[in-house]
């Protein structure tokens, strides 16, 4: 759901040929993901506002762990968390 | 990599599955999935269809369950052998049964007790392992996994399950490394709930009206994605990919998995017998005795065919069978239980000779080879009509004689069609009530699928069903048609086997209390090799015994309805009039329009009226041809001189199944089964080959029958065009006889009758105020119920009608006990006499005034109604009270008032039709009587006005419909033809009163009002409150 994403942090991420996550680009900075440590995928609201985001949960080469999803409606990426 | 999923839903995880087992067997061969398990919710209900459907498509079925355990957990069951599966259907009936209904669950004690033969995996994210592992419990989830060691020891694996849910990734993570630590092996399911991804969206419905919650509300309780998919063999390798031998070890668990679903063996009992005897003998000893008790000195012809009958008998095995069900019957003929058997059986002189059946199939010239054959693959049913009122002894006797273990009623899916679809999809879409009422109330079509094209054609509805909220309802109606809702019981079939019946299918608790059903229809218990015995409740049989009882206490106490002779030349006359209102299957409007078209004048007639109404032999048109043949305006013709003496009794017209069979064997010499086997493949449509393959056989055959290739080309294409559409002449037989009775009881002792009828509500075509007006047409006063004279049913005071507490609202047994009691030491006086003897409550004794049950003490109803407030104020026990010094004058109640009331406490009045009152209001517009409108002329314009009773929209009538109406004077029948049906349709569905403008048509004693226009009737608010409840058939 798009709408809901507007507080959200758009990423740019560039993919491998499955849709996985390589790398994402965060205020300027490009971050290598270094391990996928989960995938999960939400379909839901298909009768009013549909949603359909690939989300990943990924350690990046700074050591960092985000939560990011690919929102499948509207074919950008967002930062979900930043995880501690 | 190969994978086989082994943890699949099926729609019958009710309202949790999103496909039936064929399509996941399809889709799974679709993907070449080599094999495919079915887990549904702790049930085997699509155990069947699936073994069926997987092994005809080449896919290896695996037969298991997805089981839930005390405390909530599930794990998963899978069934090696025949052994395992038994286990299985043990340990499901235990959690059923042991349990409210509903609410299955099994303890690990008895899966202790009967894990052989199955493999257990550990469950989804709602079994025990993942949930303690996901709680961060790994130590409990140690001691768990030794549990379940050892209760399956090597049969056990952890469960992986990648549903791409939040959280599962780790979790296999976790539970590999469980695995590995405690060394016990693991395998990947995907915890399957449809097909392909596009049923998600039928599985949130679904799951929706599970929960009963529309969509929006519902997050908590649907899947978070579409992932709970057959999915192919890559996509779970890409899933699992750290984890490959969790794949691999799905086609180790198939191949270990290997159950054969055929009960034969067991399909009924040992009929207990002395020793020496056997089944074939007893049956033998027994027919003969009892032949010369039905036929006094046997003829040949009766020596010859129960010689063969015996003979065919034997060599089928069902010796056993004929004596279960004949010991059946005569326990019912010894407990005075009225019973006979219907349908095919009734072709068989040993069933006739053993008092199964009361139709005699040498006199009848019935078949036998419709009913058993030498070369027949399953068995036949042999059903059994029972008077509905004893019904359930009959069946407990079943339940006493072979064991509750032994014997199970069948059950029945109730599936999704148009009406539920309408309503239960609409709510969840969050659709406006009010409009769902509106189309589920107008929705002509039965199946859900048709739904969309049914409404679009209405104007009324067709903004919805071209918008796309309406457009979704609509698809998921489409999709959703015909899927299974919950279970029912079966109207009558009940299942007796050798062995433990929960060895063979699953028991659960029905919604009657105390009784148990398996979880297989009556097509699967047939495909599993079971025999069934329908023992189904007919309430005519209980109208004829009660009517006769009737007659037994007011007119003669030694009447014999089995004397009475069936060629009385008024009955006849009676029914040829069409007067055949409560008549047993030519009461309805499209018989009683027949009748005076045919005038059948033997049971022979009345045999073919019984089979000919119907929509069978109407599609096939072989009514009018019939019809015609019988007024004389058509020359009776036959195919082939030799199927004269076949045809001679339905002029002609291929009628009954068993001239198909009988025709094939006369002209091209079939036996009887290779004749049967002709009908069976023309009546169900089989494949064209099929059909083209005996045509080549019948040439043969004709030919060494020296008859023409022409001449058996015709009769075989003239067999091919009916025998879809023929009807089974022994079971219309069976029928003609009641049929009959039932007239005859009409026109000699009508009161008895028509109480009969009134208390054996509801049967047949038309709701008990029309009934009413039936007998005081029929020259019976109805009398109102009234607290001194009344009985809880209907009764017969000197030929007079007595109307019965049992139509008064909230007057049950025990008030009904409590006042006969009362009553049985002197009549009530007053109100306050009956309210200190009795111990009614104030809702029955209010319900008796508002009835008029008390109008003999000649005060008014109001009146009453106030003095029971006081009453009850005081209380019962107070000393008696003086109304008269603080009595209230009230008002009377208007005679509307009065026929309001009287249909809202007893649904119907004794003393006023509600068109009574209407018509001086309505006179004015040019509004006939029914029975003024019947005096004119054939042509004439008319207005007429009436109570709707009765709505008909025959699938045969290509879009007509018929209406019933009824006025103080009688009843009328009205068309609609299709263009004014359309114009009219929500006001002629919805609306109780209607004026009707037509034009009257009379033909050969029928008379119709062809309608032109049609008006609600509201010219009284109070009309539509008093309002007969209309029988729909449409």
């Amino acid at each position: 759901m798009t709408g809901q994403t507007g507080s959200l942090p758009e990423i740019e991420v560039k993919t491998d040929s499955d849709g996985k996550p390589l790398n994402l680009k965060r205020n300027g900075r490009m971050h290598r993901v270094l391990s996928i440590y989960e995938h999960w995928r939400i379909a839901d609201g298909w009768w009013a506002e549909e949603i359909r985001r690939d989300y990943f949960r990924v350690e990046t080469a700074q050591g960092l762990v985000y939560d990011i999803y690919h929102d499948l409606v509207a074919g950008r990426w967002y930062l979900s968390k930043l995880r501690d | 990599m190969d994978y086989i999923e082994l943890h699949c839903h099926s729609h019958f995880s009710l309202l949790d599955g999103a496909s039936p087992p064929e399509e996941l067997v399809a889709r799974a061969k679709e993907l070449d999935m080599p094999a495919l398990a079915l887990t549904d919710h702790n049930g085997l209900y699509g155990a069947i269809d699936f073994h069926k459907s997987a092994r005809k498509l080449g896919v290896k079925p695996v037969i298991g369950v997805e089981l839930t355990l005390s405390g909530g957990h599930h794990i998963t069951l899978l069934a090696r052998n025949n052994q395992g599966y038994a286990n299985l259907c043990r340990i499901i009936t235990k959690a059923q049964l042991d349990h409210s209904k509903g609410s299955p669950a099994t303890d690990l004690a008895i899966l202790g007790k009967h894990a052989d033969g199955l493999i257990c995996l550990s469950g989804c994210r709602k079994g025990e392992i993942p949930s303690l592992l996901f709680a961060s419990k790994k130590e409990q989830a140690q001691m768990a996994v030794r549990k379940y060691l050892s209760i399956f020891g090597d049969n056990f694996f952890i469960e992986l399950q990648n549903n791409l849910c939040p959280g599962d990734t780790p979790l296999c993570r976790q539970l590999v490394d469980l695995a590995d630590t405690m060394g016990v092996r693991y395998v990947a399911t995907n915890n399957v709930d449809y097909t392909t991804p596009d049923r998600h969206r039928l599985h949130d419905i679904l799951v929706c009206i599970k929960n009963r919650t529309t969509l929006d509300k519902s997050g908590h309780v649907r899947r978070p994605n579409a992932e709970f998919y057959l999915k192919p063999a890559a996509e779970m390798a890409s899933l699992f990919k750290e984890h490959p031998q969790a794949l691999e070890n799905t086609l180790r668990i198939a191949s270990e998995c290997n159950v054969d679903l055929n009960f034969a063996a067991y399909r009924f009992p040992e009929f207990p017998l002395s020793a020496g005897e056997t089944a074939d003998s007893y049956l033998a000893g027994l027919c003969w005795q009892k032949a010369k008790e039905r036929y006094g000195d046997l003829s040949e012809k009766v020596r010859s065919q129960v010689s063969y009958e015996l003979d065919l008998i034997r060599k089928l095995g069902l010796s056993g069978y004929f004596l279960i069900v004949w010991d059946i019957m005569d326990y019912a003929r010894r407990n005075g239980i009225p019973a006979q058997g219907r349908g095919s059986a009734a072709n068989s002189i040993i069933a006739y000779v053993l008092g199964i059946t009361r139709v005699d199939p040498i006199r009848n010239k019935l078949f036998v080879g419709r009913f058993i054959n030498e070369e027949m693959s399953a068995i036949p049913d042999i059903d059994i009509d029972v008077s509905t009122n004893h019904r359930e002894k009959l069946i407990q006797y079943v339940y006493q004689k072979y064991g509750e273990e032994h014997t199970a009623m069948v059950c029945t899916y109730i599936t999704f069609q148009a009406r539920n679809a309408i309503r239960e999809v609409g709510k969840v879409l969050g659709m406006p009530a009010a409009i769902l009422d509106q189309m589920a109330k107008t929705v002509g079509a039965y199946s859900a699928r048709e739904i969309g094209d049914d409404l679009g054609s209405l104007e009324k509805f067709r903004p919805y069903v071209t918008t796309l909220p309406w457009q979704y309802f609509l698809s998921f109606c489409k999709e959703i048609a015909n899927f299974p809702r919950h279970l029912s019981i079966h109207v009558g079939g009940m299942i007796i086997a050798s062995c433990p019946l929960c060895d063979i299918v699953p028991l659960e608790r029905a919604s009657m209390p105390g009784r148990v059903v398996c979880q297989w229809d009556k097509d699967g218990v047939e495909k599993a090799g079971l025999v069934k015995v329908d023992i189904l409740g007919l309430r005519m049989l209980s109208l004829i015994d009660e009517a006769v009882n009737l007659v037994k206490q007011g007119h003669n106490a030694g009447f014999d309805l089995s004397r009475i002779p069936l060629d009385d030349g008024q009955v006849y006359d009676m029914i040829c009039r069409g007067d055949t209102l409560g008549v047993f299957q030519v009461e309805s409007r499209a018989q009683i329009q027949t009748l005076p078209r045919t005038r059948p004048r033997s049971i022979e007639d009345l045999t073919v009226e019984v089979a000919i109404i119907r929509p069978g032999p109407l599609q096939g048109n072989m009514v009018h041809p019939y019809i015609n043949r019988r007024q004389g305006k058509e020359k009776v013709t036959y195919p082939h001189r030799i199927l004269k003496p076949i045809l001679e009794e339905t002029l002609g017209v291929i009628l009954f199944q068993e001239q198909v069979l009988q025709a094939a064997i006369a002209v091209a010499g079939f036996s009887p089964g290779e004749a049967d086997s002709l009908r069976r493949a023309m009546s169900h449509k089989r494949s064209r080959q099929a059909i083209e393959d005996m045509r080549q056989r019948f040439l043969e055959g004709a030919q060494r029958n020296n008859i023409g290739e022409d001449v058996a080309t015709r009769v075989f294409d003239t067999l091919k065009g009916f025998a879809e559409y023929g009807f089974c002449k022994s079971h219309a037989a069976s029928f003609a006889l009641l049929a009959y009775e039932s007239a005859w009881l009409k026109y000699y002792y009508p009161a008895e009758f028509y109480a009969a009828l009134l208390n054996n509500q509801p049967m047949g075509f038309y709701t008990p105020e029309v009934i009413v007006g039936d007998a005081k047409r029929h020259g019976v006063p109805v009398l109102p119920v009234d607290i001194n004279h009344s009985q809880g049913r209907c009764t017969v005071e000197r030929s007079k009608l007595r109307l019965g507490f049992c139509y008064v609202k909230e007057m049950g047994e025990t008030a009904i006990d409590d006042m006969e009691q009362a009553r049985g030491a002197a009549s009530f006086l007053s109100l306050e006499d009956f309210y200190r003897r009795t111990r009614l409550g104030r809702a029955e004794i209010e319900n008796l005034i508002l009835a008029g049950a008390m109008d003999s003490f000649n005060v008014p109803r109001r009146q009453l109604l106030w003095e029971l407030g006081e009453l009850e104020q005081a209380g019962r026990d107070t000393l008696a009270l003086e109304y008269h010094t603080y009595q209230v004058p009230l008002p009377g109640m208007t005679d509307w008032e009065k026929l309001a009331a009287e249909y809202s406490v007893q649904g119907l009045s004794a003393r006023l039709h509600p068109m009574q009152l209407i018509r001086s209001t309505i006179s004015g517009d040019g509004i006939l009587t029914g029975a003024r409108v019947m005096a004119l002329s054939s042509g004439t314009r008319v207005k007429t006005a009436g109570y709707v009773v009765c709505r008909q929209a025959p699938a045969t009538a290509k879009g007509h419909v018929f209406l019933t109406i009824e006025d103080e004077t009688g009843l009328l029948n009205i068309v609609l033809r299709p263009d004014v049906y359309q114009k009219y349709r929500y006001i002629v569905r919805t609306e109780p009163l209607l004026v009707i403008e037509g034009v009257l048509q009379k033909k050969e004693g029928i008379s119709n009002i062809i309608a032109k226009q049609v008006i609600p009737l509201q010219e009284h608010a109070t009309a539509a409150s008093a309002a007969p409840r209309a029988r729909n058939f449409c």
